[in-house]
């Protein structure tokens, strides 16, 4: 149990994704924000202040790391 | 090793800069706030490449590369998965909330959520970690610095004191964040020297992947960032992705007093949330600076005995007068930033949690102004005093740090509590932190009969926290409920949705507040 024995005999695919699943996760808590919390304190509302969209950018490269590696 | 004259000028160039910087900043330092908090005037981007930089010291310049140059690729997960989905976490809802709630350090937030004993004991703990921290980080520069430059080491240890303690102790957070930002530029310049000369010697990057792929069976997954939990490394998946990327990575990022305090002197509540975003964009770097070059080292370099050995070798075979200044400067960069980031948050800790807790609660502003310059310094005095027992102990950096992860998955644990569940008493989250604590030095000890690989830390942080959560949901259970009026503005929801409670919560500290 300790050892996390009930993994073991995953395939290398299964645990990519899993690992993959520990970055979409927080994107999708992102994603699911009111723009009002995300602009919150913003001084205007211009697109590149949109944390949704620096999430999304930083999972992407993330999840192409994870698959190229 | 010996620097040529460009090399000195650039080094000596760097240093008096860095030391003009931060005392410039001396002159917007009036109040406490403004010591600890950087009057809460901080733009995200200083933040976030000040998280970065506070993160790498000179122990992981060299420890990092000596890893990769180990075990690989698989070393570039602490800054990936290690970091990033927490930091994503943290910026969108820790932060947030530590910041309408308006508190200056972690102890204190537990402190208002549980009880005195609870604040103290994590002040204790935190206090004893970074004091004695301070020292051996500084006694393993001296001892880098003497290695690689010839000087004796007690006056490498001197030097960097009096460099760090000066912006310190005269700037105060705004000193060490603006000095970090200047850290960052520096460290990633020096290492994407040493990354673009490693790859053009080898004949890029498809050359070093065939050249070390070819070394043996032993090198067949250098390239993999998930490996099995049979393979014979201390960094399986299993152990990254539950004990690094679930709690010890949360726990750096939202628990870790030296973190959270930059996000909190966020001049706004967006750019303390974009701090930390930007901070985790910059992460995903570090691994091109720091890991990489172990690899290229492995394939320039092969046989190297001591992983450790790799980044002097790779400066002293590798870069042309005038690089090395600059790297050497990265190098005393990535030293000085996590000196003076440990050095602000424990000043801060024993001013706001120890000092006006228990001994001078009614002093003004000024006052302890005064008093927080004045811990700085004790404390960078007692950290160059200490420094040289180090020495009298091997091993002893290693062994504080298995010591701090004891307590990171217990502090997760009561803290996720305290802020999610309503039910968590004072009591429960006693237990939980102490029986955590406890839980994690009993798996330590029964580490060989338990763990199957050999360094189980990841594994250990895992348990200690699943445990911690357990004992405190059932202590809390047992005990009576916290009075409503108690938890008000100190459970999640409470602080995020209830702006009429915030306006009261920011009252009560500003009287609070002398």
């Amino acid at each position: 149990m300790f050892n996390f024995d009930m993994f073991s005999d995953l395939s290398h695919g299964w645990s990519r994704f899993l690992v993959i699943i520990a970055f979409i996760i927080p994107l999708l808590f992102a994603l699911s924000q009111s723009k009002k919390y995300i602009y919150q304190g913003a001084a205007d509302m211009k697109p590149w202040r949109n944390l949704k969209l620096w999430v999304f950018v930083i999972v992407f490269i993330q999840v192409l790391i994870y698959i190229y590696f | 090793m010996t620097l040529t004259g460009i090399d000195t000028f650039l080094l000596l160039l760097y240093l008096g800069g860095i030391v003009l910087v931060g005392v410039y900043f001396k002159k917007y330092v009036h109040s406490t706030q403004d010591y600890f908090l950087a009057g809460k005037m901080l733009p995200f981007w200083a933040i976030g490449m000040s998280i970065v930089v506070s993160d790498i010291g000179a122990l992981d310049f060299v420890g990092l590369t000596g890893q990769a140059y180990r075990y690989g690729v698989v070393v570039g997960n602490f800054d990936w998965i290690g970091s990033v989905p927490a930091m994503i976490l943290a910026a969108l809802v820790f932060i947030p909330y530590y910041w309408r709630a308006g508190v200056y350090t972690i102890p204190e937030y537990l402190g208002r959520r549980y009880n005195l004993a609870v604040r103290t004991l994590h002040a204790a703990v935190w206090l004893i970690f970074i004091t004695f921290n301070l020292g051996i980080m500084l006694w393993a520069t001296g001892v880098m610095l003497s290695e690689l430059m010839g000087w004796p080491i007690m006056l490498a240890v001197i030097v960097t004191a009096v460099i760090v303690g000066l912006y310190t102790i005269t700037g105060g957070l705004s000193a060490v964040v603006m000095v970090d930002v200047v850290q960052l530029i520096i460290m990633f310049v020096g290492g994407l020297a040493i990354l673009i000369l490693g790859l053009w010697e080898l004949g890029g990057w498809g050359a070093m992947v065939e050249r070390i792929e070819s070394m043996g069976p032993q090198y067949a997954h250098h390239f993999d960032l998930i490996l099995s939990p049979q393979a014979n490394t201390p960094y399986p998946w299993t152990g990254i992705l539950f004990g690094l990327a679930l709690v010890l990575a949360p726990a750096y990022f939202i628990a870790n007093q030296t973190i959270v305090q930059r996000s909190l002197g966020a001049c706004d509540e967006w750019n303390a949330k974009a701090s930390v975003l930007w901070g985790a964009f910059l992460k995903m770097f570090i691994p091109l600076f720091f890991v990489f070059p172990g690899l290229i080292a492995l394939g320039l370099f092969p046989g190297i005995e001591d992983g450790d050995r790799a980044f002097p070798v790779l400066i002293k075979q590798l870069l042309p007068p005038g690089l090395t200044g600059l790297v050497f400067a990265a190098f005393f960069a990535a030293l000085m930033s996590s000196v003076d980031s440990a050095l602000n948050s424990a000043a801060t800790i024993w001013t706001k949690d120890i000092y006006e807790r228990f001994i001078n609660p009614r002093g003004d502003d000024r006052h302890m102004l005064v008093v927080g310059r004045l811990f700085t310094g004790l404390l960078l005095v007692f950290a160059v005093i200490t420094a040289p027992i180090s020495s009298l102990f091997p091993g002893i950096y290693v062994y504080i740090q298995t010591l701090l992860s004891f307590f990171q998955g217990p502090t997760l644990a009561i803290l996720l509590l305290g802020m999610f569940w309503r039910r968590t008493t004072q009591w429960g989250g006693l237990v939980g932190l102490l029986g955590g604590i406890l839980l994690s030095a009993l798996l330590y000890l029964l580490k060989g009969r338990l763990f199957t690989i050999d360094d189980p830390f990841l594994y250990i942080s895992w348990w200690s926290f699943l445990g911690s959560i357990l004992l405190a949901v059932l202590s809390s259970l047992l005990t009576p409920r916290e009075p409503l009026e108690k938890l008000r503005g100190l459970v999640y929801h409470m602080v995020l949705r209830d702006r009429e409670l915030q306006d009261v919560m920011r009252r009560n500290i500003e009287e609070e507040t002398p």
